[in-house]
């Protein structure tokens, strides 16, 4: 018993009326205002039958969505190239720490199979099935899969034996207002990559049309990483290649090409830079020095790209910690999706740090003692799962009622 | 501020228990449900709020006084030297005061705010429910808002079971 139970004093007038919890619309006005925590819909869809039905109608789920707008950071899927991916999330205190098995990452029956998993965004994730040349888009809240196999010809470029695959998706729903969340439903389009030492091809894929359009090639200087995941920066999709160049794809055209690094960006291996959006939606270039970090930005003067040097960083919160972090390879990540334009993940021998952008402090969200080279895939979503995918088998409202 | 209020065209709102109140249309206007009836001219010189009390109606007023752009928080000659931020803190602490009131009448306040479509009061008495709510127990939240419990006990165990970690 709280001796300050602010429920049972705000509750003192027994008498009230409870005409706004009988009127379903401003039930819904109310409830619109639930926090978007993980645990929060599934608790409150437990009040009773009808709030369930509620919290599980697309609509109000469609509204709840646009009245938070941002949906929130609920962890990462993390693991190296070519093996496993596990969900880690970023909140640690119950009840909002979804266990890693509720996103458990689609994988193969055989262990010596991998399917290489190559991003998220919009609240969806692609994998590769690399020996079977296929995509799958992959809702984690819902466990749905689309399928799709690789246009012919995007591998067949002459002169070239050694292919690196990536893929990108992204949600293209063009309502009005539309925020990112329940996005399987959606259309979408994905982009497929072939990237050998000397030339890369890619396609488009647009699920409206239901078809691939055609292949472009452009040359290159190096392969692409397929362990870092694409960035997507208005309607052009840009990939790290192995020594820092980048390979961007514009979607509208749709067209491929390469930009060279910043001249004066000197790194020490491919997990010291990666791409980034700025604040002002342009494509960033970071490099981590020590425990700096240096970042420029790609600038159009006289129809020349130039990368222009736009901040140092050094960040707090990790001087005691410092020898510590030096001992182990210091790896830079950066959220890819448009929501996560001012996070850096910087993984040590320590740990997992986020840096927030606006304290400029980092926060270890994952310990450790060990180098641990894991690629963080930032997951955002709106917790709806176990609303939407049990409502119409389990409680239909008219037999929910009837049980009174 | 008599010569102030001089210029003002008023408006009068009439409560269902005959009570009249005589307001600015400017604060009238802060809901949009009377807004429209005035621009589209259906507004005589008294206006009948029903199914809102004169209690319930004195408070909205109240509110829409507070919040009306034109007047400033506070009322006074000072409101046009006050920073935007210090008037946004003044008027987020007044409003935390205004909705110390019982269930009933926060209840009754959403209806007002939902009817007379005053989005602020609506988000305001909308949250604090919320808020009241999200970190209680469900037989807290049931007990609160007079809501039974309909499930079927197998029914609630297999829901608990999908998340079975959000209840924890």
């Amino acid at each position: 018993m709280k001796p300050a139970d602010p429920i049972s004093k705000d509750a003192d007038n027994t008498s009230s009326s409870l005409a706004p919890l009988d009127d379903e619309d401003l039930l819904q006005e109310i409830l619109l205002r639930l926090p978007p925590k993980p645990s929060v819909l599934p608790r409150a869809s437990l009040v009773c039958t009808r709030w369930r039905r509620i919290l599980s109608d697309t609509q109000f789920l469609s509204r709840y969505r646009k009245h938070h707008r941002k949906p929130p950071l609920l962890g990462f899927f993390a693991g190296s190239t070519s093996t496993h991916h596990d969900f880690v999330p970023v909140l640690d205190k119950k009840p909002d720490c979804i266990p890693t098995a509720r996103f458990s990452v689609p994988k193969s029956s055989k262990s010596y199979h991998h399917w290489d998993f190559l991003g998220c965004r919009h609240g969806l994730a692609i994998l590769l099935i690399n020996w079977r040349r296929e995509v799958i888009v992959w809702d984690p809240l819902t466990g749905q899969q689309h399928r799709m196999s690789s246009p012919p010809g995007l591998h067949e470029t002459e002169g070239e034996k050694f292919w690196v695959w990536h893929a990108a998706v992204l949600c293209a729903d063009d309502e009005d207002g539309h925020v990112h969340g329940d996005c399987f439903s959606s259309p979408f389009k994905l982009v497929l990559v072939c990237s050998g030492r000397t030339q890369a091809s890619a396609c488009l894929y647009e699920s409206l049309s239901g078809v691939w359009r055609n292949i472009v090639l452009t040359t290159t200087t190096e392969a692409i990483l397929q362990f870092r995941p694409s960035i997507l920066i208005g309607n052009a999709l840009f990939w790290l290649l192995s020594a820092g160049g980048v390979l961007a794809f514009d979607i509208d055209r749709p067209s491929l090409g390469e930009i060279e690094k910043p001249v004066d960006a000197h790194h020490t291996d491919c997990f010291s830079f990666q791409l980034l959006r700025t604040d002002d939606s342009g494509l960033g270039f970071a490099v981590l020095s020590k425990l700096s970090i240096h970042i420029w930005e790609k600038k159009l003067n006289s129809d020349a790209i130039q990368w222009v040097p736009l901040q140092k960083i050094f960040p707090r919160g990790m001087r005691s910690d410092l020898k510590e972090v030096e001992m182990g390879r210091q790896i830079l990540r950066y959220g890819p999706d448009k929501e996560d334009s001012n996070m850096i993940v910087l993984s040590t021998y320590i740990g997992d740090f986020m840096l927030q952008h606006e304290s400029m402090r980092f926060e270890i969200f994952s310990k450790r003692n060990c180098t641990w080279n894991r690629i963080h895939h930032p997951y955002r979503n709106f917790y709806t799962a176990g609303n939407t995918s049990c409502i119409t088998r389990f409680i239909p409202p008219t037999i929910g009622l009837c049980l009174l | 501020m008599a010569t102030r209020e001089a210029g003002k065209k008023m408006i009068m709102l009439k409560s269902p228990d005959g009570m009249e109140f005589e307001v600015e249309e400017a604060v009238a206007m802060e809901s949009q449900t009377i807004r429209k009836m005035i621009e589209d001219d259906c507004a005589d010189t008294a206006i009948l709020i029903p199914n809102i009390n004169s209690k319930i109606l004195s408070r909205v007023i109240e509110y829409c006084n507070k919040h009306v752009p034109t007047t400033g928080a506070t009322g006074a000659a000072a409101s046009d030297t006050v920073a935007p931020a210090a008037l946004a803190e003044d008027l987020k602490i007044w409003d935390a005061e205004f909705i110390k009131v019982n269930r009933a009448t926060r209840f009754d306040l959403i209806q007002a705010a939902s009817y007379l479509n005053i989005k602020g009061l609506l988000d305001l008495t909308s949250q604090t429910t919320i808020d009241t709510i999200s970190d209680n127990s469900l037989e807290e939240i049931r007990s609160f808002l007079s809501t039974k419990n309909d499930y079927l006990p197998e029914e609630e165990q297999t829901i608990r079971r999908e998340n079975q970690w959000a209840f924890q």
